[in-house]
């Protein structure tokens, strides 16, 4: 039986884990419809009007009351556990050696920034079975989004100003559907992307700028779109029609730097390394080495660990939260002076001097 | 005086005497109260929530503001909260005199309210501390960037009081009218009871705002 | 104004002239222009649902733009949430049913009355004039910071929505005084019918939750005017928090839509099956378990929002609870059918259909706040059909059940029970096939407010536009048969039900001043059985 209509193919591990959830759940929601519906049908059979049918007056039956309060209690416990745990496993069982790939939506289009430097729009290319973290965001400019992989069972928005993280491990080869599944505006049903998932030796020619075949397309979204139905994008979208079947690059040239270098050139040529070193000695602000993930002390006491949006805020408003023994330092903001691509290298330059 | 005793049986024909009237009456503007904290709610929730994001520049912020013009604010609304409360023990009374003198009382103190706001917004306006794009005292900038989110919140927050305290006074005029025909006494006196209730509030209300905005560093 | 009425007179008759309707003081009038403007309102959100399920009966555009699809389903949205289901039950039949029930007059605020009518009446007029300045489409939600730097008249759809606000606060504000302060004698707290408990409940929800929305909703449109920036990141702003402020009303408010549904089954059901509630105390502490924890729970629309690990596991802990009071309800309402004596008139059978669906979409509610699965259906159409289950399959079955039930006693009529079941069977197969293939097309990852889809959806979307004509051909019918009884009803005895409550121990329809007698309450609203069986 092709219970793809109600479980779409299962890409990863996390994937089945939730069809796994969500067999029980639809299994409690059949036993809990039977149970109230079968009931009602034959009571409304049996208990039809007849004149004269002696009815009951009874209104209370303790044991019966504390068993249907006291049952349903314990399954939403069990329910609730379980939900918790799978949830607990998409968001925390990300393995130390993962690949980063940094996501910054537009209305309506995806740009997808990988390590070696290079980006992709709408097409997110990752090897299969090896863990791909995303750290996302929207342009500060534009509205929120989220992205969302039908056949890996992941979702998270995108806000702008913000960065959230979602992470997945593909096991089959295959093109996966993205959706964006944030209402936003004309284009949100056309902001449509591809995961493409290549086998270990695709990816590697591909990420030395070799023509590979795409695979093919799997799960939602696998079936082709006829020609001309697709509704007309909107203008500024930069989506592509992902034929099936074709060889295709990625659309950008394979660039000299990859992210990190990239990061470290735009912190000379902004100037941060004025203030900032990136060797271990104090300068006028606060050091890089190691500061990325470090618990930071602030002026005010309290602490707070230095991930991307620490690190973004303090970039766009550094007088939010100033460290201990730099207060009487002020640094000039940069409000809306670094785009997305060049804010994501810079995180991926003091990411890299983390030790 | 006959006058103040003539309504005293008069009530609408769902309830079943004045008394009645009167106590459910006063549920009803408990009622309204009680949603209009909620009503200001969001603004306290959120001022509290970008002053712990924004502390540096709020705090600059708040600085900006007059403490010792506030701190006047709050004593004429607590002396008018008490003239309120003496208008009503008047007509409880019998006493129409100290009805009329407290609730003009009351009106002038709220007037001072308003004068004193007025005094407050035009030094704001003087040094361009206004709300989002409107804030144009861009040395302050460098030092407190956040400087406009807050006179947002505050210019929202008493400005949404001043409205009610408007809303007050507009009430009070029409009381002293009615108070001068002599329409209440100790059989009946709910529109000042309702209204001091009302009244209360706004000056809880502020006695909420003013250490917030003006005084928590 | 005089408040006794000739006898032979009605509230309909007497007072006369249109001017007596307009300044009326009367709940029963209020209740009645409410009744026929949400049933107006009804149809046009209905008319903008066809729209959208003609346009999805194929992938790509058929006849709408993607910016006039966005404001179909924003218009629906914003119709039905904040013009129809808000209001139907309470304003309409809460309004007139419960003075009556209550052995009261009228309600307390008479005259607060007619003014939340006028100012529901002003807001509808506000909302649909923004067709005019180039309609809304950021969805009934209002999510920042689209809807700040959108240029469509959202902002006077903001001021519409505030505006619809006070009239909901100030109709909980009148029952909650009325409930309190103008029972008649006899009418102990553990007499009042269930429907005057789950009014109070609903009242309860309406006075606390509706200003917060009410502010949030002003500072976006201040935001949108002069670009304060406290929800838009590009001015400094924080767009999840009015996510929370948004959903810290909107999650309550659909308990302001389920309650009074929740208060129509708990009424239809003793009557039409003979024999006492079940568990009538804990029937009316569920009512208020219910509204309790519908304030504690709004995250639960936030799981994928960015919001910490802490926040998703609290808020789906306590969404959980919401079940128990619910089941309760559900369970106590089978007991109730057992050695009863059942009775399958139109009521009885909007019962029946409401148990069926509302079950499926309180199960479905259960599934969406278990973590794990909602990030897969967050946004989905799964969450479409949830909701549509327990709001049109809930509110509505329930709205229809109370429609046939308190039919005779507003108008004085009797309907059809042949055609009410014939239309009956319309609006239960054909809801069922708009909603049920929404559950599958969620599961296949089918976001929600999707203008074009692709192709692997459009099976199912077909079944479901199919099932929503089917839907509109049982309300046309409906509304064909209930007018007709209007006018051409068969006369109707005070009592046709023989229920025990107040409203049926006065005329059909009752006079002006509700009672031509003191009514005092000797014994329970529910006191069925076999003598009075």
């Amino acid at each position: 039986m092709d219970w793809s209509f109600i479980f779409p193919i299962a890409a990863s591990e996390i994937a089945r884990s939730w069809d796994t959830l969500n067999v029980f759940l639809l299994v409690i929601c059949v036993f809990f419809f039977l149970v109230v519906i079968g009931p009602m049908v034959f009571f409304a059979i049996r208990y039809r009007f007849k004149p004269n049918r002696k009815v009951s007056t009874v209104s209370h039956n303790f044991t019966l009351e504390v068993i249907w309060t006291a049952i349903p209690t314990i399954i939403l416990m069990v329910i609730f556990w379980w939900g918790w745990v799978v949830y607990r496993q998409m968001t925390f069982d990300l393995p130390q050696n993962h690949k980063q790939v940094r996501v910054v939506a537009k209305s309506w289009s995806w740009t997808f920034q990988y390590e070696d430097g290079r980006t992709t729009t709408n097409q997110l290319f990752v090897p299969v079975d090896t863990p791909v973290r995303l750290i996302m965001t929207s342009e500060i400019n534009d509205v929120l989004h989220s992205f969302f992989v039908p056949n890996l069972r992941i979702k998270k928005d995108l806000v702008p100003g913000l960065y959230t993280n979602i992470w997945f491990k593909p096991e089959i080869v295959g093109q996966y559907q993205i959706f964006c599944t944030e209402y936003c505006g004309a284009g949100h049903s056309e902001m449509l992307g591809k995961l493409i998932v290549l086998s270990k030796e695709d990816y590697e020619l591909w990420t030395w700028g070799k023509e590979i075949e795409l695979p093919p397309a799997v799960g939602v979204g696998a079936i082709p779109q006829p020609p001309g139905l697709v509704a007309k994008a909107p203008s500024s979208s930069k989506k592509e029609e992902t034929g099936i079947q074709v060889a295709m690059l990625g659309d950008a040239e394979l660039p000299s730097m990859s992210l990190v270098e990239q990061g470290e050139a735009l912190a000379a040529s902004r100037g941060c390394v004025a203030c900032h070193s990136s060797e271990d000695r104090p300068g006028i602000g606060p050091s890089y080495v190691g500061l990325f993930g470090r618990e930071v002390e602030l002026a005010d006491g309290t602490t707070v660990i230095a991930d991307e949006n620490y690190i973004r805020e303090s970039i766009e408003n550094p007088h939010a939260k100033i460290v201990k023994g730099y207060e009487n330092v002020l640094m000039p903001p940069y409000p809306g002076l670094l785009t997305e691509l060049e804010l994501n290298a810079l995180m991926a330059y003091l990411k890299s001097l983390e030790n | 005086m006959s006058s103040a005793h003539a309504n005293e049986h008069e009530h609408a024909h769902h309830f079943r005497d004045a008394e009645h009237q009167f106590q459910t009456n006063k549920q009803g503007m408990w009622l309204f109260l009680l949603q209009e904290v909620l009503f200001f709610a969001p603004l306290f929730v959120g001022y509290i929530i970008f002053k712990f994001i924004y502390f540096d520049s709020f705090h600059y912020a708040s600085k900006q503001l007059d403490w010792v013009l506030g701190s006047v604010n709050t004593v004429i609304l607590i002396v008018s909260s008490f003239t309120v409360a003496r208008a009503i023990s008047s007509a409880q009374r019998g006493n129409q005199t100290g009805v009329i003198e407290n609730l003009v009382f009351t009106l002038i103190c709220g007037l001072g309210f308003m004068a004193v706001k007025a005094i407050e917004y035009s030094h704001k306006i003087h040094d361009g501390l206004l709300p989002g794009p409107l804030f144009t005292n861009t040395a302050m900038l460098e030092v407190a960037p956040e400087a406009p989110l807050f006179f947002t919140f505050y210019f929202c927050m008493t400005g949404l009081h001043a409205l009610h305290v408007v809303g007050g006074l507009v009430v009070f005029v029409w009381l002293i009218k009615r108070a001068k025909r002599g329409e209440f006494g100790p059989g009946y006196y709910t529109p000042l009871e309702l209204t001091g209730l009302y009244w209360h509030f706004v000056d809880l209300v502020w006695i909420f705002l003013f250490p917030l905005l003006y005084l928590v560093g | 104004m005089e408040h006794t009425s000739p006898e032979g007179t009605n509230y309909i008759n007497y007072p006369k002239g249109l001017m007596s309707w307009i300044v009326t003081l009367d709940h029963k009038r209020i209740g009645m222009m409410y009744f026929f403007t949400v049933l107006f309102f009804f149809l046009i959100g209905g008319l903008f649902a066809l729209g959208i399920r003609l346009e999805l009966f194929e992938p790509g555009g058929q006849f709408m733009t993607a910016d006039t699809y966005n404001r179909f389903f924003t218009y629906h949205g914003t119709i039905m949430v904040f013009l129809v289901i808000i209001p139907m039950i309470p304003a309409a039949m809460g309004n007139f049913i419960l003075p009556l029930q209550l052995g009261a007059k009228d309600v307390a605020f008479p005259r607060l009355n007619l003014a939340s009518y006028y100012i529901f009446l002003f807001g509808a007029i506000v909302a649909f004039a923004t067709l005019f300045f180039g309609g809304v489409d950021t969805g009934w939600t209002f999510y920042t910071p689209y809807s700040t730097n959108t240029s469509s008249a959202a902002g006077m759809m903001l001021t519409a929505a505030f505006i619809l606000g006070f009239s909901s606060i100030f109709t909980g504000l009148n029952f909650v005084a009325t409930i309190h302060k103008l029972r008649a004698p006899g009418q102990t707290w553990m007499r009042l019918p269930l429907f005057c408990w789950a009014l109070y409940a609903t009242s309860i929800i309406q006075l606390l939750a509706t200003p917060v929305l009410a502010l949030t909703l002003m500072l976006v449109a201040i935001e949108k005017v002069s670009g304060v920036g406290i929800f838009d990141p590009a001015l400094g702003g924080d767009p999840v928090l009015f996510q929370h402020f948004f959903w810290f009303y909107s999650h309550p408010a659909v308990y302001i839509m389920v309650l009074p549904a929740l208060g129509v089954i708990n009424e239809v059901v003793p009557v039409f099956a003979r024999r006492p509630i079940f568990a009538y105390k804990a029937m009316a502490a569920a009512l208020f378990g219910i509204a309790l924890v519908a304030f504690i729970v709004w995250g639960h629309h936030m799981f994928t929002s960015g919001q910490t690990v802490l926040t998703n596991f609290v808020f789906s802990l306590i969404t959980m609870f919401v079940a128990v009071p619910t089941g309760i309800k559900v369970f106590s309402w089978l007991a109730t059918m057992y050695k009863g004596n059942i009775q399958f008139y139109a009521p009885m059978l909007y019962f029946f259909a409401f148990m069926f669906v509302f079950v499926i979409g309180g199960l479905t509610g259960v599934v969406l706040a278990t973590l794990g699965a909602d990030i897969h259906f967050h946004d989905t159409y799964y969450v479409v059909a949830h909701f549509h289950y327990v709001m049109v399959g809930g509110t509505l079955m329930a709205f229809m059940a109370a429609i046939h039930y308190w039919f005779p006693k507003f108008f004085g009529r009797m309907y059809s029970e042949a055609w009410a079941k014939i239309s009956w069977l319309f609006i239960f197969i054909g809801f069922n096939l708009t909603f049920f293939p929404q559950f599958f097309l969620g599961f296949q990852g089918m976001p929600r407010r999707y203008y074009n889809y692709l192709p692997d959806y459009t099976f199912l979307n077909q079944l479901s536009t199919i099932g929503s004509f089917l839907v509109g051909l049982g309300f046309f019918i409906a509304a064909f048969y209930l007018g007709h009884a209007l006018f051409r009803g068969k006369k109707a005895p005070d009592n046709p039900w023989r229920a025990l409550t107040l409203e049926w121990q006065t005329s059909s329809p009752p006079p002006l001043e509700n009672f031509r007698y003191e009514p005092v309450v000797t014994h329970g609203p529910y006191d069925y059985g076999p003598e009075r069986g």
